[in-house]
């Protein structure tokens, strides 16, 4: 036994004809009582929209579509693989399914889609639609409607009313079916474009029927005029119409209206009029995604002003504004550099439109069609907006550099403001050490006072008031104020003892406090590898660390020295170097409790020996200290 | 004062009794404070959102569509009676209301409306019947204070904190001015509504 499965596609869609209706059951969430004013025979809704393509994506598509495959058809989902080693994965998510029916690898794809989007509870909708997409970014949808509410099945007369609800509905679905099979970088584009709100983007609609019937009127008096009234049949058709600019009366017997962002053609000829519609629809498509793009240049030249407000109003920049100016600038960047990949796309289209343009002249049968539709006019128009943003967009690319350098210029002012303050900071310190020393200076001067205080008080206190008189008794002929003298310059000496012996103390504590002698030698400059690892071996090295990246090898070696070239002293040295590019950087070295050395013999004791090693060339002992 | 009103200028005079509760000065009227200094308008969307209410509420016999609309900097569709557009322009040409023309800062352009002088004393006309139904939408049934029109959306969300928005995007809510955070009711002007159909694939004829 055999199975064509495309035989059974074909039967179910036949039998949906005739058995939908009735199983509908005019199922509908409509609050409004609607006032039938339109009916419509076999009405047919076609929806365009543009979306930037190219060859590329074009063939991305088709892989993704699997066009080429023989067996063609898959189901479709938006959820992302977020674990691609695993080999199983869930989903009760299965959005669409589709069908290719022609392709060609690079230039376009003809595919059927069904959607299974969640809808309403009582709510029964079998859509399936077909999908155009072209290389030059043009898409249509379009779908017949088999069954909707329906008042007379059997004429398939539908009303503008529910029609109008199906088309809200198509305009949605057919942006959910169609971001499931576009790559990220197209859903990247159209995020942008459009807000994060891409799912609810216009499009452009178009519908088709063979016939209308109007429960209140006769519809066949009616001529395209007679539906602009500025009443209720002009409001009727501007549900699809959005703004009426004119009908005309076709040849044949039909009817036709053109408004801003939708047609309405009802001709039993439809089909001599679809190229010409097609041809309009992706102009005004590109239309469409012209205006919201402008829209968004707008946005983004007000987030530039905004940061540059932002900076010029605000007195420094903290750690916190600098990070959130940063993360709103890159979003900018980010957000130019998609929208300036479009433009070579853009530029294809219309080529690729202008082209199509002209072809149409060869339907000079149909020129009093085309003639009303005011194509070339409309596509020079859209020819030259297109062009415009060129200049838009570099004019915006010089705006976000110019605020790229505002933030660059406060950045260097913060820094410049930062290295002040720490050097101020550093003379702060030492303004309180000179403080401090004078401090102490007075504090030995009070020492002194102290000890001379403390001489006399004790002087008095062993000799009392009568020592004087009794001294001078003794020892100078009973002269008192000699012997007062006497007790006086007793008294200084026993000063000057104290203090003496008072001064020693503080100099001993203050030996045995720690000192420290720091000495970085900057060199920076290239030197002689093999020696400098020579130089190196006959050092006990006690720690090594290296970094390592694509340019460079950086080594940071430690040890200690002591011995008869640095007396009692144990020297620390810490050398920093670069292998891969032979480079130098500085070599550090700290005593604790230095004695008897100094700075500048370590310095040239050290470049003595790196020189002498043809280490690094002699230099200068002012360029290597900070 | 009698109005010459040709055949494509009828207007549903509720619709003017709604802009002028959200406009111009009038009894017991919205933002009393505000108006000695400045002129008050109401926005075209949430005009659109008051009508699409009066004729879920079966205050007028209109239609409504869903239609893509622009709301602050982005897209999404809404139930638009072509009607009620019709009948602000009608209004317009009558001069009962007059527009001004605005851009906003996502650089869209939005109108505003207001009811004039000559609008008033139309107003004049209605009858009490005529308001009631109106009433009942734009008053609190509790403190008979005018309610507000708020858009609630994920952007100013945290200034509207009394109403909680979770994942929606955006939300037309009526709220109380007195009373906000225990008496409003939101609208479904934005929810589309859904039809059962069943539809088969067509493509355009010689496309390319």
């Amino acid at each position: 036994m055999t199975i064509n499965p495309n035989e059974n596609v074909e039967k179910k869609i036949i039998e949906n004809e005739t058995i939908i209706p009735i199983r509908l059951n005019d199922k509908d969430n409509i609050k409004d009582e609607l006032d039938i004013l339109v009916l419509l025979h076999k009405p047919k809704i076609i929806i365009g929209e543009y979306i930037p393509f190219g060859i590329n994506q074009m063939v991305n598509l088709n892989n993704k579509l699997g066009s080429v495959q023989k067996i063609k058809g898959a189901l479709l989902t938006s959820v992302i693989d977020e674990e691609p080693v695993e080999s199983t994965f869930r989903t009760d998510e299965v959005c669409s399914s589709v069908y290719v029916e022609e392709f060609d690898l690079t230039n376009f794809v003809k595919f059927k889609a069904e959607v299974h989007f969640p809808e309403d509870e009582g709510i029964i909708q079998e859509e399936k639609f077909g999908v155009y997409v072209h290389e030059d970014g043009s898409i249509i949808y379009g779908c017949s409607l088999l069954s909707l509410n329906q008042l007379d099945v059997r004429e398939h007369l539908t009303s503008l009313d529910h029609i109008t609800r199906v088309l809200g509905d198509l305009v949605e679905d057919s942006s959910l079916l169609i971001q499931t099979i576009l790559s990220n970088f197209q859903n990247n584009l159209l995020e942008i474009i459009y807000n994060h709100h891409e799912t609810h983007r216009n499009k452009f609609l178009v519908l088709m029927a063979e016939d209308f019937r109007l429960p209140q009127n006769h519809a066949g008096e009616m001529k395209a005029a007679n539906f602009q009234d500025g009443e209720d049949y002009e409001n009727e058709l501007n549900q699809v119409l959005k703004e009426f600019l004119k009908g005309l009366d076709l040849p044949e017997g039909g009817l036709f209206f053109l408004g801003t962002e939708g047609m309405i053609l009802i001709s039993k000829e439809h089909k001599k009029y679809q190229k010409i519609l097609g041809t309009y629809m992706t102009i005004a498509g590109l239309d469409l995604f012209l205006s919201n793009f402008f829209q968004k240049i707008w946005v983004l030249f007000d987030s530039c002003g905004e940061i540059r407000d932002t900076m010029l109003s605000i007195v420094e920049l903290n750690a916190k504004l600098i990070s959130s100016i940063q993360t709103n600038l890159s979003n900018v960047y980010n957000e130019i550099i998609l929208l300036n990949s479009i433009l070579p796309y853009l530029k294809n289209s219309i080529t690729s439109l202008d082209k199509r343009v002209q072809d149409l002249e060869a339907l000079s049968h149909m020129k009093y069609f085309i003639d009303f539709l005011d194509m070339k006019k409309y596509f020079r128009i859209l020819e030259r907006r297109s062009g415009d943003i060129d200049n838009l967009m570099q004019a915006l690319q010089h705006e976000v550099k110019g605020v790229q350098e505002i933030f660059n210029s406060l950045s260097e002012r913060q820094m410049r403001k930062l290295t002040e303050t720490t050097q101020e900071s550093i003379r702060s310190l030492e303004n309180i050490a000179k403080t401090s020393d004078r401090q102490s200076v007075t504090l030995d001067i009070i020492e002194l006072i102290l000890a001379g205080s403390v001489a006399f008080d004790l002087v008095q206190t062993i000799f009392m008031e009568p020592a004087g008189e009794a001294i001078g008794n003794a020892f100078f002929m009973g002269n008192y104020l000699a012997g007062n003298l006497a007790i006086f310059a007793m008294a200084g000496v026993i000063w000057i003892g104290i203090a003496y012996g008072l001064f020693k103390f503080l100099k001993l504590l203050e030996g045995r406090m720690t000192k420290f002698l720091r000495v970085n030698m900057k060199i920076n400059g290239n030197c002689n590898i093999e020696n400098l690892i020579g130089y190196l071996e006959s050092k006990d090295i006690e720690v090594v660390e290296t970094k390592e990246d694509v340019s460079t090898s950086l080594r940071n070696l430690e040890w200690e020295e002591s011995g008869a070239r640095w007396g009692s002293n144990t020297l620390n040295f810490k050398l920093i170097y670069d292998e891969k590019n032979k480079f130098l950087e500085n070599v550090l070295v700290e005593v604790i409790n230095p004695k008897k050395i100094s700075r500048n013999k370590i310095i040239e004791v050290v470049m003595q020996e790196l020189v002498d090693l043809d280490v690094v060339p002699k230099r200068e002992m002012d360029e290597l200290i900070d | 004062m009698d109005l010459e009103i040709a055949a494509d200028q009828e207007f549903e005079p509720k619709i003017l009794y709604l802009i002028s509760k959200y406009s111009n000065v009038i009894e017991n009227s919205y933002h009393e404070m505000e108006l000695d200094t400045a002129e008050l308008f109401i926005k075209e969307l949430p005009l659109m959102c008051l009508i699409y209410e009066a004729i879920v509420r079966k205050a007028i016999d209109y239609d409504y569509a869903p239609q893509s609309i622009l709301i602050t900097n982005f897209r999404m569709n809404a139930n638009i009676s072509q009607e009620g557009v019709d009948d602000v322009n009608d209004m317009r040409e009558l001069g009962l209301i007059e527009k001004l023309q605005l851009t906003t800062k996502h650089h869209t352009i939005i109108n505003g409306y207001k009811i004039t002088d000559k609008g008033l004393e139309a107003l004049k006309k209605l009858t009490d019947e005529d308001r009631a139904p109106v009433d009942q939408i734009v008053y609190c049934n509790e403190c008979r204070g005018l309610m507000e029109l708020k858009i609630i959306s994920q952007e100013n969300k945290k200034k509207e904190d009394w109403y909680d928005l979770g994942d929606e995007e955006i939300k037309f809510v009526f709220a109380c001015k007195e009373n906000k955070t225990h008496k409003f009711f939101e609208s479904s002007f934005l929810d589309i509504e859904d039809v059962s159909y069943c539809s088969k694939e067509f493509y355009l004829d010689n496309f390319y």
